[in-house]
């Protein structure tokens, strides 16, 4: 869709493709005036046409003849080969033999000039071997000459239809193009060896020595390339008027050649280049080239700028500009496929709707306008949240009270197991394929498997029931009895999911003993009820019916960690429970567990007329024993990263010594060893010594981690009681007071300093004083806090702690009452992060 | 096998040898060979039909090996060449000239640059979009190609490999020269053969180590007077990544015979060496030898393009668009000069005259698109876009919708904007630009964590970018985190040192974090 084309003028289509091969332009008939210029086509079968092209269009009479010569016409030449210098005839190569023939009008003789034509042939030359290509040259002086290239290197030359005695080209390999200077009165052709070769005409006496003499080379050029065409021209630009340039069209290079064989300039051609023709212009001295290229286009150049480039409708054999009836310069070129175009240069406006902008259909606003309204319309649907469709799969846990029987799992386990019975029903249309299901807990609780594949699930089905096996490391002490279990499957290519909390029971990790009376740490639970029994509250953690007789007042119980506590019901009216343990972190779980089972029986029993079934606590808060194990924690902190240090220190000098003692070893001239050896063995058992320090205080740490996690839960869940916060409220507070105290390896971080900073910010933004009124919003200094670092001690942390115990005291609450000063969208609570 | 059977329909008289070299003048290579193939099965010692069938071959295989091409990302990461660490901007096409020095010409704010940090060029060629691994990108990144995802990198050696496997599979019935049982002395005493043989062993077999010996040879029997041969010579030296030797062969075969090939292949072994100042010296060396060639100048617009010496480059462009006013490239470069430097309404005319010359494709309807919307031509511009969009093929998609989005804010239309950066990223999910732009709009409508994350994502994709990190900052400094503000401020300085806006906040930051 170019707007540079070649516009064809006059254009006859002479034959098959691949087929014609050959064309030539004269005024073969040597009419006189208008001595108008006809076209000769030859091809490889052996028709030759003559066409005299007068007008614009091809019509009928400019066919003026068309014969059979039964042989392949390999080229067809104009020339003057005949005695007669001053007639024009037309040379065909055959591959054997050169006739030269004349064109002979007869008839008409109207203004139309002849009106039939014959071919006559003047004289055949046989050649002996088979020829390849032609050449017509007029020599200054001597007139027209004919030479003819065979394909085997051998040129014969003709003048005044008398042959020479061939003479044999020296590096022969490969026929190529073949052009003559009239200059130098020089042949100039392309050898295989990728040269330009000059060979003079005077060299080309007959030697009596040897039928087939050598020509000797003038001069060559080396080109590098494959050459597609040879041509002499005056193309440089202020060139001597005795100059000439000898053109080199090779495949991607264009090259200006001196007469003496030195190159004058030359240019890379970002295209393949397969034909070249030169012209005259009217008035200037200096020619023009026109090189075709192999995808068609045709490219105009002045000395070596591009005057223009157009489009031929097919790659060109050959081309050529000529002057046909009275139109000057048209552009003749014979294609691949047989057609003969004239054609000129020039553009004419694209056809209306081709190019984009000149598009002038109206617009139909309202049909846009609806489009816009319905797309807006997907775009909402699709950006508003949908509710979750119905149908799905549905979870449900079953969770045993007891754990398994001791050895039923495989192989020697001698840790409790539990295993829970997983119901995944699916009630969905479309089946849920993909399914698998995650199930994740608390250390020291672990699954032996957590990841299970299920089979897909069709609505309908019975339940899919997957047990989940649950066990508990005895080395720990538990903080944590929730697991949680996701399923995700596809149901009708939509992903989705499906989850399910359960709590395992106490039973997992603690065991029931006989009533201990121990005295350490001791809370005390006031609910609104007379007391319970506790072997009807605890049923599942009676030791056996016999003693369950003795049960109704204290129970006990052991944690795997061998860590007790024990639950007493007063025996008063009012319902009060004790829990004591040996330790102050042994009271969270059973704590827990006592005020979740009152808190289930309170609520079972329904109809009460007081205001419902409740639960607080009265006295004043663990914090001392809380702080202790902060400080236990921190310390233990503190000795990991202290021993790490030293550890690393040690394993620089043990790789020092290993060095020394390396380089000491592969010298060539042995240095004594002066008790490196006895350095490096000490060195080794100090890393040694040192690592096994730190996996104990790693432990160590893990102890105090769970330590300070089960005392933060205890006091949570004290605050909420003692306070009576609502559940809102709790879920506030216990984001920023984390009982999460994620133990790593690193011990980076840390607990301390994350929950001191959370409970800063809530302390300013969510737990401000009441009556206070609204402070100014975020303070910037706030942002430009410095990183968190371990602090060298934990009073921060305590005050903090102390400061929210106070305040809640004194009646502010976390959450909406407080936070109202704060931006609305910035009250992240920081310790979320931590999980 | 159709090729066959009507290459074997021989006009009756016609020499075979004749018809075959008929073949291979007119380009039809397969048919030339099958002519060759059945001609040598009588006569299989006729030395001119087995130099035309090689080279029939060899046109076949044939890939121009003059312009600089992708590094592949093995050559990338084990190069050993390269000169300084560090070097003086301007010095290293790893460190462009990141301000321009003439008044009137854009400066990084107007021009995007590419993921090497070198402006953006008008013409996609290759070699521009690759990143150096040392320049920005890491080690980790280097594999990842010019778009990460979208793109897989080029393997080692780059198409040479993957051209030459497809061709051994075309070759039916055994390789037509084995190459291991050649003697290759015998050869080089034979001057036509040989070059037809070198040839086919670097283009057609692709095995530069053979073609070397063969070289070496032949220049031996040249008696080291042929220019040719030492530019082959460097050629295999290139190819193996020798550089220094073939910079040490080609300096010698242009001090034999000046050629521009010569010139053009030297200059690349400077780029390859880090050494544009060099390359530049050599093209011009090459430009005062034979001033009509516009490959010479290209050279030298490239160059001064990737150092960032604009003004330099379009006065070469303008020189090869003279000479040459088909010129894709010239036209291309010199259009997006002048829609960089503020005047579409020029740029707009240069594209008009690339879409006269019959080029239709995505990126000149997107950027006529532009001009026009930056013209005030808005009704045009949407119709252009419009057809750019129906051009388009996946990875152009992306960039279309980018602009598409870009205008509707120009216009105001920030719904339509908003859906149309969604669409560019759901096209391309690493479209950085696109997330800069989206994050700006997420900001307006008051989401300021949606618009952090697009930024982020922005600077994780388009470290060149200074915008993202500007934006990034800005947000942060408005939400009080004056670190971070800081942090991104700094990352943007480093990005675009003259940003005014970035130095004005950095210094507000730097009061703020003293006090």
């Amino acid at each position: 869709m170019s707007l540079f084309r070649a516009k064809e003028w006059w254009s006859a289509s002479v034959g098959e493709a691949d087929e014609v091969i050959t064309a030539a332009v004269g005024n073969f008939d040597n009419e006189p005036e208008p001595a108008l210029l006809k076209l000769a086509t030859g091809s490889l079968s052996g028709k030759l046409r003559v066409y005299r092209p007068r007008q614009r269009g091809y019509s009928l009479e400019d066919l003026l003849l068309e014969a059979a010569l039964e042989l392949p016409v390999l080229q067809l030449a104009a020339g003057r080969l005949t005695a007669d210098s001053t007639k024009l005839t037309l040379a065909v190569l055959h591959p054997r033999a050169l006739s030269v023939y004349r064109l002979v009008g007869s008839g008409g003789g109207s203004d139309d000039g002849p009106s039939y034509h014959a071919l006559e042939c003047i004289f055949s030359h046989a050649l002996e071997r088979p020829s390849y290509n032609l050449l017509v040259g007029t020599a200054s002086g001597s007139g027209d000459f004919a030479c003819v290239q065979s394909m085997d290197g051998l040129l014969t030359l003709l003048e005044k239809e008398r042959a020479q005695p061939p003479c044999q080209l020296s590096k022969f390999l490969l026929p190529g193009p073949l052009t003559y200077c009239a200059n130098t009165d020089a042949l100039l052709t392309f050898n295989s060896q990728l040269e330009v070769d000059c060979y003079r005409r005077a060299h080309f006496a007959p030697s009596p020595a040897s039928t087939h003499p050598r020509l000797q080379v003038d001069w060559s050029v080396p080109v590098g390339e494959h050459v597609t065409a040879l041509l002499v021209a005056r193309l440089s630009r202020g060139m001597a008027a005795s100059q000439v340039d000898i053109v080199v069209v090779a495949e991607r290079l264009l090259l200006y050649i001196k007469e003496n064989g030195s190159i004058r300039n030359q240019k890379r051609l970002d295209y393949s280049a397969c034909c070249a023709a030169a012209h005259s212009v009217d008035g200037s001295s200096q020619q023009r080239l026109v090189v075709g290229g192999r995808t068609g286009a045709v490219m105009v150049y002045s000395d070596m700028e591009l005057l223009w480039a157009a489009r031929l409708p097919g790659p060109p054999a050959t081309l050529g500009v000529h002057r046909f009836g009275q139109q000057p310069g048209l552009l003749l070129s014979l294609l691949y496929d047989g057609t003969t175009t004239l054609s000129y240069l020039g553009t004419t406006p694209p056809p209306p709707g081709a190019v984009g902008a000149a598009e002038s259909k109206q617009l139909n606003y309202e049909a846009m306008d609806a489009e816009h309204r319905r797309l807006l319309g997907v775009i909402r649907e699709a950006s508003t949240t949908r509710p979750e469709p119905a149908g799905g799969i549905s979870l449900r846990a079953e969770v045993p009270l007891r754990c398994d029987e001791r050895g039923s799992g495989e192989g020697a386990e001698e840790l409790p197991a539990l295993t829970v019975r997983l119901m995944a029903a699916h009630s969905g249309v479309a089946p849920a394929d993909d399914v698998s299901m995650v199930a994740s807990c608390a250390p020291p609780l672990f699954l032996a498997a957590d990841h299970i594949v299920l089979p897909p699930l069709i609505a309908g089905d019975p339940p899919a029931a997957v047990p989940l096996v649950f066990r508990a490391r005895p080395d720990e002490l538990p903080v944590d009895l929730s697991a949680t279990v996701v399923v995700n499957y596809s149901a009708g290519g939509e992903l989705r999911c499906a989850s399910c909390e359960l709590r395992l029971p106490l039973r997992l990790v603690a065991d029931p003993v006989e009533p201990l009376k121990t005295s350490g740490f001791r809370l005390t639970i006031e609910t609104n009820r007379p007391p319970l029994p506790l072997g009807g509250l605890f049923e599942d953690m009676v030791v056996d019916a016999a003693s369950a007789a003795a049960e109704g007042a204290a129970l006990s119980i052991v944690y795997g960690c061998g860590l007790d506590a024990t639950v007493l019901a007063s025996k008063k009216e009012r319902g009060r429970y004790r829990v004591c343990s040996s330790r102050f972190e042994g009271l969270w779980l059973l704590t827990d567990e006592l005020v979740r089972r009152l808190r289930a029986h309170g609520e079972g029993e329904a109809g009460a007329s007081d205001g419902g079934f409740a639960v607080w606590y009265e006295d004043s808060l663990p914090l001392r024993e809380y702080f202790e194990a902060i400080d236990d924690h921190l310390a233990s902190r503190r000795a990991l990263v202290d021993a790490k240090a030293e550890l690393e220190q040690r394993a620089r000098q043990l790789r020092a010594v290993e060095k020394r003692l390396l380089v000491r070893l592969k010298d060539r001239v042995p240095a004594p060893i002066a008790s490196l050896e006895a350095l490096l063995e000490g060195s080794h058992h100090q890393l040694l010594e040192l690592a096994h320090r730190a996996e104990e205080h790693q432990a160590q740490l893990r102890f105090h981690a769970a330590r300070v996690s089960a005392g933060t839960r205890l006091l949570l869940l004290l605050l909420r009681l003692k306070f009576r916060l609502g559940d809102e409220e709790a879920r506030l507070l216990e984001a920023h007071l984390s009982p999460l105290t994620s133990f790593s390896e690193e011990a980076s971080d840390g607990w301390e300093e994350r929950t001191a900073a959370a409970l800063t910010h809530l302390l300013h933004h969510g737990l401000k004083k009441r009556g206070t009124g609204a402070e100014p919003s975020a303070s910037p200094s706030q942002g430009a806090q410095a990183p968190l670092a371990m602090p060298a001690d934990a009073a921060k942390v305590k005050k903090s702690i102390t400061l929210v115990c106070d305040r809640l005291n004194k009646g502010s609450r976390p959450g909406k009452g407080g936070a109202q000063a704060a931006a609305p969208g910035s009250w992240e609570p920081p310790g979320k992060e931590a999980g | 096998m159709e090729t066959a059977a009507s290459s074997a329909a021989i006009p009756a008289g016609v020499d075979p040898v004749f018809a075959a070299l008929h073949r291979f003048n007119r380009g039809q290579y397969d048919a030339c060979i099958s002519l060759c193939t059945a001609l040598l099965g009588e006569n299989p010692y006729d030395q001119a039909v087995w130099c035309l069938k090689c080279r029939a071959m060899t046109m076949q295989a044939f890939i121009d090996d003059l312009d600089f091409e992708e590094e592949a990302t093995a050559d990338a990461l084990l190069d050993e060449n390269a000169t300084a660490a560090l070097p003086r901007p301007g010095t290293s096409l790893t460190r462009p000239m990141t301000q321009s020095n003439a008044p009137g010409q854009p400066g990084l704010g107007m021009r995007p640059v590419s993921a090497s940090g070198r402006p953006l060029s008008g013409f996609a060629r290759p070699g521009t979009g690759s990143a150096r691994p040392d320049s920005r990108v890491g080690l980790s990144g280097a594999p990842a190609g010019i778009r990460p995802g979208t793109s897989r990198p080029m393997t080692a050696l780059g198409r040479l490999v993957r051209l030459g496997t497809a061709s051994l599979v075309a070759a039916a019935g055994g390789p037509f020269i084995n190459v291991d049982r050649l003697d290759l002395r015998k050869y080089a005493q034979r001057p036509a053969l040989s070059r037809a043989l070198f040839e086919y062993l670097l283009y057609f077999e692709h095995s530069p180590k053979k073609a070397l010996e063969l070289a070496a040879h032949c220049t031996a029997a040249a008696g080291y007077e042929d220019w040719w041969w030492k530019e082959r010579l460097g050629k295999c030296y290139y190819q193996l990544g020798l550089y220094r030797e073939a910079e040490r062969q080609y300096a010698a075969s242009v001090k034999t015979q000046p050629m521009v090939a010569s010139y053009l292949q030297l200059a690349n072994v400077s780029l390859r060496l880090d050494q544009p100042k060099a390359a530049l010296l050599i093209y011009k060396q090459g430009a005062e030898r034979y001033p009509h060639d516009t490959a010479l100048l290209l050279g030298v617009a490239r160059v001064h393009e990737a150092l960032g010496e604009l003004p330099l480059a379009v006065e070469s462009y303008k020189r090869v668009a003279g000479m040459d006013p088909s010129n894709v490239e010239a036209i291309a470069c010199i259009a997006a000069n002048h829609f960089y430097s503020g005047q579409p309404e020029l740029a707009l005319r240069f594209y008009r005259r690339l879409l006269q010359m019959g080029i239709r494709n995505t990126e000149l309807w997107c950027n006529l698109g532009l001009c026009c919307f930056h013209s005030s031509q808005y009704d045009m511009a949407l119709s252009c876009l419009e057809r750019a969009l129906f051009l388009a093929s996946d990875d152009a998609m992306a960039d279309v919708w980018y602009n598409i989005g870009q205008v509707a804010i120009g216009i105001g239309d920030l719904g339509l904007a908003y859906q149309a950066l969604k669409v560019a990223i759901s096209a391309d999910s690493n479209h950085a630009e696109a997330y800069t732009n989206l994050g700006v709009l997420e900001l307006r409508k008051g989401n300021v964590e949606a618009a952090r994350a697009n930024f982020r994502t922005a600077q994780t994709h388009a470290p060149q970018m200074y915008e993202p990190f500007y934006n990034g900052a800005l947000l942060a400094y408005n939400l009080g985190e004056f670190q971070e503000a800081f942090e991104l401020a700094q990352k943007a300085r480093d990005a675009f040192p003259d940003h005014t806006d970035t130095l004005e906040l950095l210094g507000q930051l730097n009061q703020q974090l003293r006090l």
